[in-house]
């Protein structure tokens, strides 16, 4: 069974752009099955029932999707081998854009939507950083130049990925992505999977569902803020040269 | 373009002429002078030579032209465009399957809004695979293309002109212009001409100029599109292009043509404007997503086509003086 992690922020297209790739692996007889981790509400999975594949959703409600996933991957995959799918393909929708949820040895594909601002693939971070694939949708909604900043500047976060545009409602492009799933490398029980790159630690006292907020009130993994000395009352700050 | 002319991949090229080997890298003069060797009076020389006279290796002038001397190598060889195997809107095959046009060929595509114009330039821009609601395929030379022709802004083959009439991304014209420079690989050996030049070209198509600072989502629709017009006949600069409906664009249509269709090169334009329909080379009809048939300028065409054309010149005429506040009757 090939076993593919696709990542993106939400509403960056990924189950639109998917339905068509599947859609096409379909036409060639692959069985395929998808586990999508969302937040908070389902129904994405529905989408693909309705295109004919089995899935299941996971709800990952007060732990991000990427964690969730990192959780429970060994679990899908059990599942997906109980249905000897030749492709099982697990969407996470990512929350925080700091964590990469692709394992190493497995095809990762990182979906970016081309409205999202120049400056988005630099903030995504080992989203984008870490993946084999990204895939550009909405570029039907600018011109074929902005279409090509876009990409390079994709390009120069992740220079190894190959990058493909797929229009999530026309179905245009998404061959390409077909014949990458196909040719992902197959899952193998080989020991532990191993993520590619580490989550980001968040074990406080907010994660555990503390309401009251506050520096006196965090406990366990704290990070404070480096705020400035406020400056006297005489209107300079006390040291100018500390200050610069 | 990985390792292509890196080092001293083409061998055999020192015996070469400079001029020969100016016209396979155009930025090769660009190089050398700012290596401090000028060639002017130097062109029949052979370039092993002039390089040895000036103490620099062949190898440095290679690394310097080998990001633009391939991507133009490949993109003078489109001699031909086929489109084939593609379906209506109900899935029916196409009336016209196939239709091939040839370099220097300027195409107009004509039809009903809602036709299908605009998704035959999709495919032609994708270079389709039968992977768009049309289910068509594009050939190049008759072959398929290559992932890296589909793909890769270096090496695109295609350059587009949409409908599109404004800009999302949060740069400046100046800093846009580079960044796609870069992107296409053309025009990078000095960025700030490319500017300037893309700059000036925009501004002589729309009324009102704007600068290299002006930030890119504020352009008027008019300045927007003769922006992009500019920058796909300056920067894309490829055998290929597509234009779509540039008639609604409120710039100097006659010139952004000029600008765009170059010799030798294949011009795709969809068009309501009936003087563009009939001063293409041919024209398809489109009609419930499918290619219907293609014509030829015949008989009478040719009469109504100098009619019009007087016609234009005489609206041009009225819409600059009205443009510039004056008026028509004195």
């Amino acid at each position: 069974m090939k076993l593919v992690v696709v990542g993106g922020p939400p509403s960056s297209g990924k189950t639109a752009v998917l339905l068509f790739a599947l859609g096409l692996l379909k036409k060639r007889g692959r069985n395929v099955g998808v586990v999508k981790l969302d937040c908070m509400v389902a129904g994405d999975e529905q989408e693909y029932a309705r295109g004919g594949f089995e899935a299941i959703a996971g709800l990952g409600r007060y732990v991000c999707p990427d964690h969730y996933l990192a959780t429970n991957i060994d679990r899908i995959v059990e599942w997906g081998s109980v249905r000897a799918f030749d492709l099982l393909l697990v969407e996470s929708a990512g929350l925080c854009n700091r964590c990469s949820p692709y394992v190493r040895g497995l095809l990762g594909v990182a979906m970016m939507d081309t409205l999202s601002g120049m400056r988005t693939p630099r903030k995504v971070g080992p989203l984008l950083r870490a993946a084999d694939a990204v895939v550009l949708t909405r570029g039907d909604l600018v011109s074929q130049a902005e279409r090509e900043v876009f990409r390079l500047r994709v390009a120069a976060i992740n220079r190894r990925a190959r990058i493909l545009e797929v229009n999530g409602l026309t179905g245009q492009g998404a061959l390409g992505l077909a014949d990458l799933l196909d040719d992902a490398a197959e899952y193998s029980d080989e020991g532990p999977m191993h993520l590619r790159h580490p989550m980001p630690s968040a074990v406080c006292s907010f994660c555990l569902g503390e309401r009251r907020v506050g520096s006196s009130l965090a406990r366990g993994n704290v990070r404070l803020m480096d705020i400035p000395e406020p400056p006297h009352a005489c209107g300079h700050t006390h040291d100018e040269k500390e200050v610069a | 373009m990985d390792g292509a002319g890196k080092g001293n991949a083409v061998p055999g090229v020192e015996s070469l002429s400079v001029k020969e080997i100016s016209d396979w890298a155009p930025s090769l003069g660009q190089v050398l002078r700012q290596m401090g060797v000028p060639i002017e009076g130097y062109e029949e020389s052979s370039f092993a030579l002039l390089c040895e006279e000036a103490g620099i290796d062949v190898s440095d002038v290679y690394a310097a032209i080998a990001t633009e001397a391939p991507i133009r190598a490949k993109q003078l060889d489109v001699q031909s465009i086929t489109i084939t195997g593609g379906t209506d809107k109900d899935g029916r095959p196409e009336p016209l399957q196939t239709l091939e046009v040839r370099a220097g060929e300027a195409i107009a595509l004509v039809g009903a809004t809602g036709s299908g114009k605009t998704q035959l330039l999709i495919d032609l821009e994708g270079l389709a695979r039968g992977d768009t609601p049309s289910h068509r395929t594009v050939l190049v030379n008759g072959a398929p293309p290559t992932d890296e022709m589909r793909w890769s802004p270096a090496s695109k083959l295609v350059a587009q002109v949409s409908q599109s009439m404004s800009f999302l991304l949060n740069v400046s014209v100046g800093e846009f212009i580079e960044l796609h420079a870069s992107a296409r690989a053309t025009g990078n050996d000095d960025p700030e001409r490319t500017i300037r030049e893309v700059i000036d070209a925009a501004c002589t198509l729309c009324g009102e100029p704007f600068s290299a600072t002006t930030a890119l989502a504020v352009l008027s629709g008019g300045q927007s599109r003769a922006l992009m017009v500019a920058d796909a006949a300056l920067v894309s600069c490829s055998p290929v292009i597509l234009v779509d409906e540039i008639e609604n664009a409120g710039i100097d249509r006659e010139k952004a043509l000029d600008l765009l269709v170059g010799q030798g090169k294949i011009a795709f334009l969809a068009s309501h404007d009936p003087l563009l329909a009939l001063r293409a080379t041919k024209r398809v009809v489109l009609r419930n997503g499918a290619m219907q048939a293609v014509l030829t300028l015949a008989g009478e065409e040719r009469d109504r086509l100098a009619w019009l054309e007087d016609r234009e010149r005489e609206v041009v005429r009225l819409r600059g003086m009205l443009r510039s506040g004056g008026r028509l009757v004195p």
